[in-house]
C-alpha cells in the first residue's frame, strides 16, 4: 500500500481526526483542531503525535488486534512467546509509518499491493 | 520533579547548554530555551539595513526553543535511538512501571505477562516517556 493511499484511508476512517485537502493542485491530509475552527498540515506516516491520537479512538477489542499487529510489523514475531526486551523495545520505538501500518491492518483497510 | 524541570534535563543531557525558563512574548506559559549543541546551518546571514550579504559568526547563532519532550512524541523518539542495549532494558521497566503506576520491578524476558505488560508501554505517551528517560538515564532529582 502507497504512502498516498496510507494517508487517504486513514483520513477517511478518522474524520474528525484528519482531512484531506486541496490547495494549489496538491492534495495534504491536515490534523482538525478541536474548538479552534481551523486546520494544521499532519502526516500521519512521519509524525508520532498523530498516529498517537489515532490510537487512542481504538476500542478496547481493536486495541487488542493492533498490539499483535505492531508486534508483527515491528518484530516480524507472531506470538509473545519468543520476545526479549529488544523486541519490546521495537515495540515501544515503533516509528509513525510502522504505527500507521498496524493501525490499517487492524481495521482490516490495508491493501496488499505490488509496491508494499 | 516538575516537567519543566525534565525537559531541561534531557535536554542538557542531549548537549544543551545554558538551558532556562524565560518570559514569554507571546503567552504566560514560561519560554524554556537554551544553546542548541546542533543548530540548524545558517549559511547566509543577510542584514537589514540593506548592507552586503555575508557569512555567519558564531554571535548569529541564539538561545532557541528546547525540543517539548513532555508534549511531543517525535522529539522522545529521537532520544529513544540513543539508548544503549542495557539502558534500553532499563526504560521498559521503567516505562512499565510508569505506566501500570506499579513499583519499578525487574522484568523478566519470560515473564508472563508480558502481553499485559506490553498492552501500557506500546502507546506510552510523551509525558510518560519523558519521565522514564529521565529516570533511566539516572537524572531524576
Amino acid at each position: 500500500m502507497n504512502p498516498e493511499a496510507q494517508r487517504a484511508a486513514i483520513a477517511k476512517a478518522f474524520p474528525k481526526l484528519f482531512r484531506t485537502e486541496s490547495m494549489y493542485g496538491f492534495c495534504r491530509i491536515v490534523k482538525v483542531r478541536e474548538n479552534l475552527g481551523n486546520m494544521i498540515p499532519c502526516d500521519p506516516l512521519n509524525d508520532l503525535n498523530a498516529t498517537h491520537e489515532v490510537e487512542k479512538m481504538l476500542t478496547k477489542q481493536q486495541y487488542v488486534k493492533y498490539i499483535d499487529t505492531l508486534l508483527t510489523v515491528t518484530t516480524n514475531l507472531r506470538s509473545w512467546g519468543d520476545t526479549g526486551h529488544e523486541d519490546i523495545f521495537e515495540m515501544i520505538h515503533a516509528t509513525a509509518a510502522q504505527r500507521l501500518e498496524a493501525i490499517l491492518k487492524t481495521l482490516d483497510l490495508w491493501v496488499q499491493s505490488n509496491e508494499s | 520533579m516538575s516537567p519543566e524541570a525534565q525537559r531541561i534535563a534531557l535536554a542538557e543531557a542531549r548537549g544543551w547548554m545554558l538551558c532556562q525558563a524565560r518570559p514569554s512574548m507571546i503567552n504566560d506559559k514560561p519560554w524554556i530555551s537554551g544553546m542548541n549543541p546542533s543548530p540548524d546551518v545558517i549559511e547566509t546571514i543577510i542584514p537589514c539595513d540593506g548592507s552586503s550579504p555575508r557569512k555567519p559568526n558564531e554571535s548569529d547563532y541564539g538561545y532557541e526553543t528546547l525540543p517539548d519532550y513532555p508534549i511531543d512524541l517525535n522529539a522522545i523518539h529521537e532520544v529513544e535511538q540513543m539508548l544503549s542495549r542495557e539502558q534500553r532494558e532499563l526504560y521498559i521497566i521503567w516505562l512499565s512501571s510508569i505506566t501500570q503506576n506499579r513499583p519499578f520491578k525487574s522484568y523478566h524476558k519470560n515473564h508472563s505477562d508480558t502481553p499485559w505488560m506490553v498492552w501500557f508501554v506500546a502507546t506510552a505517551t510523551a509525558a510518560q516517556r519523558l519521565e522514564a528517560l529521565v529516570k533511566t538515564l539516572n537524572l531524576w532529582v
